[in-house]
């Protein structure tokens, strides 16, 4: 690992440090939001009912006890209650008083709901025994038919044990006149004794609950009992001669009162109550809410009674006083941002690898997944659970501090090992994905890689076909996918195509010109990503054998540099005192022969070692042209008045027909007239004697593009026993031409110069005919 | 008054060479045989041309002559076995007047020799130049007199090579078509011109320079035409 990425990462003690420092952050922050919950939410029990009414503080500062949501349903609720109290109240009692001889029919009882329902047979209890009997049960025995005062085709009946009789102290079972009335009035009987029995439960507990002086809430309720128009309530000043309008007003003055006239569907209230909804609550109770029937209830806030209303009122205003639900919010803010603050920072952070980054990261989601839902389930039950109960307490916040650890140290290792795995780029590492399509494409390229020509195009054909077919067949919407897969299968082939032909043309400028030319495979797929990388390697492998090759030729040239300068220091002794023997006047002829010999081998060896740097300066690169432009007709014919002389020592003769027009090409001046003089050398070495040399300049090629051939034209005076490459060939002369003077790196240095220069150097033998053909680029 | 020259080669027997082709013109020799003793003779000996080998123990010779071009402008000719042009072109900058690589021809040495011992020797005594009197370096036309001397000692060229070589004296500097000179001298057209100008150019080189192959007043220029160096 480098040191950058060393300062980058944390220090482990730091790392678990900060950990920790976020694991506070965030228990503060769900605590603050628990307690802050838990302040805004009131609950209260209120006889069977536990009211729960969720308000944030600030709202709850706003409103009073009596206008709040708490309020509304305490007293909603308190008005079923009193409805419904005023009919069983209706049920146990005559004259303000519980009845226990108060008569009931239980088939009227039984059947008060139904509206229009016939009456058949009238079976009349006391109130206390039906009540009684609703207590303990109705037993069963089981008679012979014979004792029957029906008849029945059954041997044995089941029928009620008498406990209670009639008021005519009669049993059941003597009103009915055959099993299936019987049948009927059992029915009616337990359906009677078991409601009235709970009735009378309610009746002692509403008793007690709205009592005189037991409760805020007032009420009057006007109805028929036994033909009687009473008024049940709880305020000692009503009485049986005030008026409907004085009840009326001695209820307005109450903080809250409602007045409900079923007759007519009125309501006069100040409550959010209304006449729909009071004809609900009494909907229920219809039958006992008959013509004049009048409803009053009323609330009084002076709290003179110590009941749930007055508890609620205490428990709402203690709750407003103490609430610290700015701060909280402020809290729960602050840690929350510092948490997610220090999570960022610690995924900046976060760097390198752990042990739990080779897991493949499905198993890591799904893990981290499967741990934030259980948490969350968790967390969600136990906030149920606690709001059903009653809220706060130690426990309960150690409780959510303990989840919200575990959320947190699965939570945050989990981010951490995906920014990790994300940072060092290897998501797919290990996964399950990758692994999966590796495979998949492993075993295709298997079997495509090794397949036939016919496995690789035929089959793949085939099944595009087929899925074709099949998905055309199938429906029309086949069809458009068809399409769409046709045109992916369309893009993609030409795209493959695309690409081939970039590594065509790739490997064209490579054979042709440019060896440094790399393609780029960046985008490239599949096959063609591997033929392509393959035609850079192999461009790659030329370049560095011509890189090589050249350096090689450079040292080859630098030595023969070196060599020839060691050389040419005696050489000079050489010459120079063969040239003072020269000049000694010596007689001896034998001895002045000797001297020429020296004196034509010193030269000799002068030429060659010229020659020789030259040759491999050319061949090595190592040579500067200064390209202008010359006119090669003058050239020649300056080459010529130089070489006249020279020629007709051996009989030579030129012939020359120089076109009208000069003809122009860019070439080094000194280097062109090297190539013809070197070619001159020649001739005078090795033409026969007495012989023509033509010297020819023909301009051929279309306009913009012409090229201009220089021919040179001898007789050679040797037959030439070898063939044209070998003559240029470095160090060979034709055999017999060995003995005379001349480095046989004449033609070599020509052929290398002339193509220095951009030009062509042939050489045609037919004979002892001796062509030569230079060819260049004409330029205006 | 002889003429003295230092001559400076590590290579004995070229020292010695150089020294009898030198005596046989009739010049005193100094010799020394690296950098250094060559610095040394100089100071102690009134010199008039030195020849200086490059490769040389102690003290090469380009670093000798840049030494010695620090006080002193006495003619340098370089003498080495190092023949490429960039050697050449390096030789001549740091201050040398000529260049000679080996092998060298003999008769040659002593021309430049002479050559450049004559141009230093005369320099600052020149006749007050007459109106038809062109020099270049050692070579002087007399058009009244129609004489022409290399160095002093009188060529005899035909009226043709005259008139070609006054031609490109006058106009130094500037580079001669075959076919331009031709209408210049002859006076007519030219219409597909041979190499008649060609030869005669070449045979006022082999009259007029030391090595007509590597000419130093009518220089050729190899496809495009002739001409006098500007100098």
């Amino acid at each position: 690992m480098s040191e950058s990425n060393e300062k980058k990462k944390l220090g482990k003690v730091k790392r678990i440090v900060l950990m920790l420092v976020s694991t506070v952050l965030i228990i503060t922050t769900f605590l603050s939001v628990f307690i802050f919950a838990e302040d805004s939410t009131l609950i209260v029990n209120y006889g069977d009912y536990t009211i729960k009414s969720f308000k944030p503080f600030y709202e709850r500062d706003e409103v009073p006890y009596e206008n709040s949501d708490l309020f509304t349903m305490f007293f909603n609720k308190s008005v079923e209650e009193i409805v419904r109290m005023a009919v069983i109240k209706n049920q146990m009692e005559t004259d303000g008083a519980y009845d226990s001889k108060k008569v009931v029919d239980i088939c009227a009882y039984a059947n008060r709901n139904r509206s229009g329902y016939d009456k058949k047979i009238t079976v009349q209890y006391y109130l206390d025994d039906l009540i009684n009997w609703g207590n303990r049960g109705i037993e069963y025995k089981t008679v012979s038919s014979a004792t029957l005062p029906f008849e029945t085709e059954a041997d044995e009946v089941t029928i009620a044990v008498a406990r209670y009789k009639s008021v005519e102290d009669k049993d059941l079972i003597s009103y009915a006149t055959s099993m299936e009335e019987y049948e009927y009035l059992l029915e009616n009987l337990k359906a009677t004794t078991s409601a009235l029995f709970s009735n009378y439960q309610e009746y002692v507990k509403f008793g007690d609950k709205y009592g005189v002086g037991k409760s805020n809430m007032l009420y009057c309720v006007q109805m028929y009992n036994d033909g009687k128009l009473v008024r049940f309530t709880n305020m000692e000043v009503i009485s049986s001669k005030h008026t409907v309008d004085e009840i009326t007003g001695l209820f307005k003055k109450q903080s809250k009162y409602l007045y409900f006239n079923p007759d007519k569907m009125t309501m006069v209230s100040n409550t959010d109550l209304d006449a729909m909804k009071m004809q609900g609550i009494i909907n229920e109770y219809s039958y006992a809410f008959t013509d004049n029937s009048r409803i009053w209830i009323g609330f009084d806030n002076m709290y003179l009674a110590e009941d749930g209303f007055a508890k609620a009122k205490r428990y709402y205003d203690n709750k407003s006083a103490n609430s610290n639900g700015i701060l909280l919010i402020a809290v729960a803010w602050i840690s929350f941002f510092a948490y997610l603050s220090l999570f960022v920072y610690l995924i900046i952070k976060e760097n390198g690898s752990k042990k739990i980054d080779s897991m493949p990261i499905e198993f890591l989601i799904v893990l981290a997944f499967g741990i934030i839902l259980m948490d969350i389930l968790i967390g969600v039950y136990m906030i149920k659970f606690l709001m059903n109960n009653l809220f706060g307490g130690l426990l309960v916040y150690i409780a959510i501090a303990g989840a919200t650890i575990v959320l947190n140290h699965t939570f945050m290792p989990m981010v951490l090992c995906f920014v990790r795995k994300f940072k060092s780029k290897n998501i797919w590492e290990n996964s399950c994905i990758k692994w999966l399509v590796q495979t998949v494409r492993k075993g295709t390229m298997e079997a495509y890689d090794n397949g036939h020509a016919i496995v690789r195009t035929w089959i793949p054909y085939i099944i595009f076909l087929l899925i074709n077919l099949v998905l055309v067949i199938l429906s029309p919407i086949g069809l458009i996918v068809a399409f769409a897969l046709d045109i992916v299968v369309g893009v993609y082939m030409y795209r493959n195509n695309k690409e081939r032909q970039e590594i065509v043309k790739s490997i064209n400028i490579i054979s042709e010109s440019d060896i440094k030319h790399q393609m780029d495979t960046s985008h490239m797929h599949g096959d063609n990503l591997e033929l392509a990388n393959a035609v850079n390697n192999i461009g790659d492998g030329i370049r560095k054998a011509v890189e090589t090759s050249m350096k090689d030729e450079k040292l080859k040239a630098d030595l023969i540099t070196n060599v020839s300068h060691d050389i040419k220091t005696p050489l000079t002794s050489i010459i120079n005192y063969v040239d003072l023997l020269k000049r000694e006047n010596i007689q001896d002829e034998k001895i002045s022969g000797y001297i020429s010999i020296l004196d034509q081998k010193s030269q000799r060896l002068k030429q060659l070692t010229d020659d020789l740097v030259e040759a491999s300066k050319i061949s090595s690169g190592n040579i500067v042209l200064d390209f202008e432009k010359i006119n090669i007709v003058e050239l020649i014919n300056q080459s010529i008045g130089e070489y006249e002389d020279k020629f007709a020592e051996h009989g030579l003769k030129c012939r020359f027909t120089p076109p009208p027009n000069p003809i122009y090409i860019s070439a080094d001046s000194k280097s062109m007239f090297r190539i013809i003089e070197n070619l001159y050398n020649n001739i005078y070495k090795y033409a026969l004697q007495g012989t023509r040399v033509y010297i020819d300049i023909e301009e051929f090629g279309v306009e913009g593009a012409q090229r201009v051939q220089l021919s040179v034209k001898n007789i050679s005076e040797s037959q030439l026993n070898m063939s044209a490459s070998e003559l240029i060939e470095r160090f060979k002369q034709g055999d017999e031409s060995r003995q005379t003077e001349g480095s046989g790196l004449g033609l070599s240095i020509t052929k290398s110069l002339t193509e220095a220069m951009n030009g062509q150097f042939d050489i045609f033998l037919d004979g002892d005919l001796f062509k030569v053909i230079l060819t260049f680029q004409c330029i205006v | 008054m002889k003429a003295k020259i230092l001559v400076a080669d590590d290579d004995k027997e070229i020292v010695d060479a150089i020294e009898i082709y030198l005596l046989q013109e009739d010049f005193e020799v100094i010799k020394a045989y690296d950098g250094e003793e060559a610095i040394k003779m100089l100071k102690a000996n009134d010199v008039h041309l030195i020849l200086l080998d490059i490769m040389m123990p102690k003290l090469d010779g380009i670093h000798a002559a840049i030494k010695i071009r620090e006080y002193n402008s006495v003619p340098i000719i370089f003498l080495s076995a190092k023949s490429e042009d960039s050697d050449k072109i390096l030789g001549l900058n740091i201050g040398a007047d000529d260049y000679i690589t080996k092998p060298f021809n003999p008769l040659e040495l002593v021309a430049r020799v002479k050559s450049n011992l004559r141009r230093y020797t005369t320099l600052g005594s020149i006749d007050a130049p007459d109106e038809n009197v062109y020099t270049v370096g050692g070579l002087s036309i007399n058009d009244d007199t129609k004489e022409v001397t290399v160095e002093g000692n009188s060529v005899k060229l035909t009226p043709i090579e005259y008139n070609i070589l006054l031609l490109l004296v006058k106009n130094r500097g500037r580079v001669f078509s075959i076919d331009q000179i031709y209408e210049n001298i002859w006076e007519e057209e030219a219409i597909g011109a041979d190499n008649t100008v060609a030869v005669h150019i070449r045979h006022i080189r082999e009259k007029i320079e030391i090595n007509p192959k590597e000419p130093r007043y009518l220089k050729v220029v190899w496809g495009v035409g002739y001409k006098i160096e500007k100098q």
